[in-house]
């Protein structure tokens, strides 16, 4: 935080009701924050209500949102840095993101559907990441186990796709 | 409105199925988005998962085959789309990098290769991870040489062919041990087995056995075979072959031993009712016949044995005496050859065939 700056405090307010303070800066790393701001609202006391998001899910948002911040104004503030030091920075991130998103699927879930309405593209990255890693590995039926998904192919199409890759099939029955 | 759209979806899936379904609820470009961090292999099982994702997954493009003549060259790919690969050939001219190769096969593992052929101008080591293909259903290798030890995690392997490989006996039984449905094994001129070999496994359905030249012994333990060929050479000293039930048919080539050869092949033909075809070259119809010596008639009937083809000596009483024995128990042969062996420096070839 530069001591010039006025320091400006954004309020998120959840669907249950939970309300979040947090920098504006830190608060612009979602797109729809930044509209709303834009266009001149969610400055006064009353904040910004975010609609379908749980309190529980926001404070992961706004957990990630102040790390990231705090990296990148971190960053910012030595300019002159070797570039090694920077390279370490963003691996330290990297890990932390990684520590971070380490959930099980249904608050992975929430946190990629809420950080996709916010627009954080960094987060929704983050969340199709560790998706994309639990399924590596794993046969459609494991998959399927999982995330609990239904098996809704007709018989003709598990013919055509038992043609096309006999290979993945025979791991899946 | 459009934002609370998967919110919605989601709450949808969960009424109609019996789990949560914490995928079919996030919007197509977000599972694009998922798909494109998996390698092809794994974004095939994704595709698999239901009808929504097979049609948002649905343009694979397929490469059936790819001859690769120098590793570090990358595989065929299409910007933007998952490229799948049946077949891998790699030819190299003259030396190549281990390491190179290593990748290109990792890069290979990850399109969903099924079938690998090695083919090397010289015997060299091969990278180790080159059985750690977990798709791979044939594998055929042709003058290489196995490190030492690489780890065998190819459960689907149905084929596998060593031609000219250099492989040691502790790979041989850990290859048996991880693949329990190789259906075809070749194994040509394989070196490296200190002198002898076991192959032992009930999955084998056919196999090609030829003795490299310092291989002295050779154990079959194979119950589940139909069709055999092995084929000898002059310094075996012991071979042993587990007696088949469905064999159908067989190819013996026995060379003339340097030393006194073991081998005793009537448990193996008495358990062959089912052989339909049988062919006997080099010496195999001279150790039949003095193992059948005392035997007037033999003990089985080959009811379903049509091509007969032996090489014998004729001069040998013993021998003729086996043939009309063999004869004797074939009701339903439809074709004989015989030729002439003899133990001379170049012997004479004549040929009869019959047919019936």
């Amino acid at each position: 935080m530069a001591a010039g700056k006025p320091v400006v405090m954004v309020t998120l307010v959840s669907s249950d009701g939970q309300s979040f303070q947090l920098l504006e800066e830190a608060a612009l790393l979602s797109a729809m924050v930044r509209d709303t701001i834009q266009i001149g609202q969610g400055r006064g006391p009353a904040g910004i209500p975010i609609r379908n998001i749980t309190g529980q899910t926001l404070s992961m948002v706004v957990v990630y949102c102040n790390k990231h911040y705090t990296a990148a104004a971190a960053a910012d503030g030595d300019d002159a840095a070797d570039e090694e030091k920077k390279v370490a920075n963003k691996k330290q991130l990297r890990e932390w993101d990684e520590q971070f998103i380490n959930l099980e699927q249904d608050k992975l879930y929430d946190i990629l559907v809420a950080a996709n309405n916010l627009g954080i593209d960094g987060l929704v990255d983050l969340c199709c990441w560790r998706f994309a890693d639990m399924m590596k590995g794993k046969s459609a039926s494991e998959i399927r186990v999982k995330l609990g998904i239904r098996d809704d192919f007709t018989s003709e199409q598990r013919a055509q796709i038992e043609k096309d890759s006999p290979w993945v099939w025979s791991r899946t029955t | 409105m459009a934002r609370s759209r998967p919110r919605k979806r989601r709450r949808l899936c969960r009424a109609g199925g019996e789990g949560h379904d914490y995928l079919s609820g996030l919007s197509d470009d977000i599972l694009l988005d998922i798909a494109s961090r998996l390698a092809t292999r794994h974004a095939v099982s994704f595709s698999l998962l239901s009808r929504r994702f097979r049609g948002l997954l649905a343009p694979f493009v397929r490469v059936d085959s790819v001859t690769v003549l120098d590793p570090t060259l990358p595989l065929p790919s299409y910007p933007g789309r998952h490229v799948l690969l049946r077949r891998l050939v790699f030819e190299p001219n003259n030396g190549f990098s281990v390491s190179a190769f290593r990748r290109l096969l990792d890069a290979a593992t990850d399109r969903g290769l099924s079938e690998l052929a090695i083919h090397l101008p010289r015997s060299t080591y091969l990278p180790r991870n080159v059985l750690s293909i977990p798709n791979l259903a044939v594998l055929s290798l042709d003058t290489c040489a196995l490190p030492r030890w690489c780890p065998p995690a190819c459960a689907h392997l149905r084929t596998l062919k060593l031609h000219r490989v250099n492989i040691s006996r502790r790979m041989i039984t850990a290859i048996f041990k991880a693949v329990p449905m190789l259906a075809t094994l070749e194994m040509v001129y394989c070196t490296g087995l200190v002198g002898s070999c076991r192959v032992e496994s009930s999955a084998v359905r056919n196999l090609l056995f030829i003795s490299a030249l310092e291989q002295r012994e050779i154990t079959l333990k194979l119950a589940g075979l139909t069709t055999v060929t092995l084929r000898t050479r002059s310094k075996v000293k012991m071979v042993k072959i587990q007696p088949a039930p469905k064999i159908r048919r067989a190819y013996l080539h026995i060379a003339r031993p340097r030393t006194k050869l073991k081998f005793r092949i009537r448990p193996f033909l008495d358990a062959g009712t089912g052989l339909t075809c049988l062919t006997l070259r080099g010496v195999a119809v001279m150790l039949l016949s003095s193992e059948y010596k005392q035997t007037p008639k033999l003990a089985v009937t080959f009811e379903d044995l049509w091509i007969l083809s032996l090489s014998l000596d004729f001069s040998n009483e013993s021998q003729l005496c086996f043939l009309l024995k063999l004869l004797e128990s074939c009701p339903n042969l439809k074709k004989l050859s015989l030729s002439v062996y003899k133990y001379t420096r170049s012997p004479k070839h004549f040929c009869i065939h019959i047919s019936l």
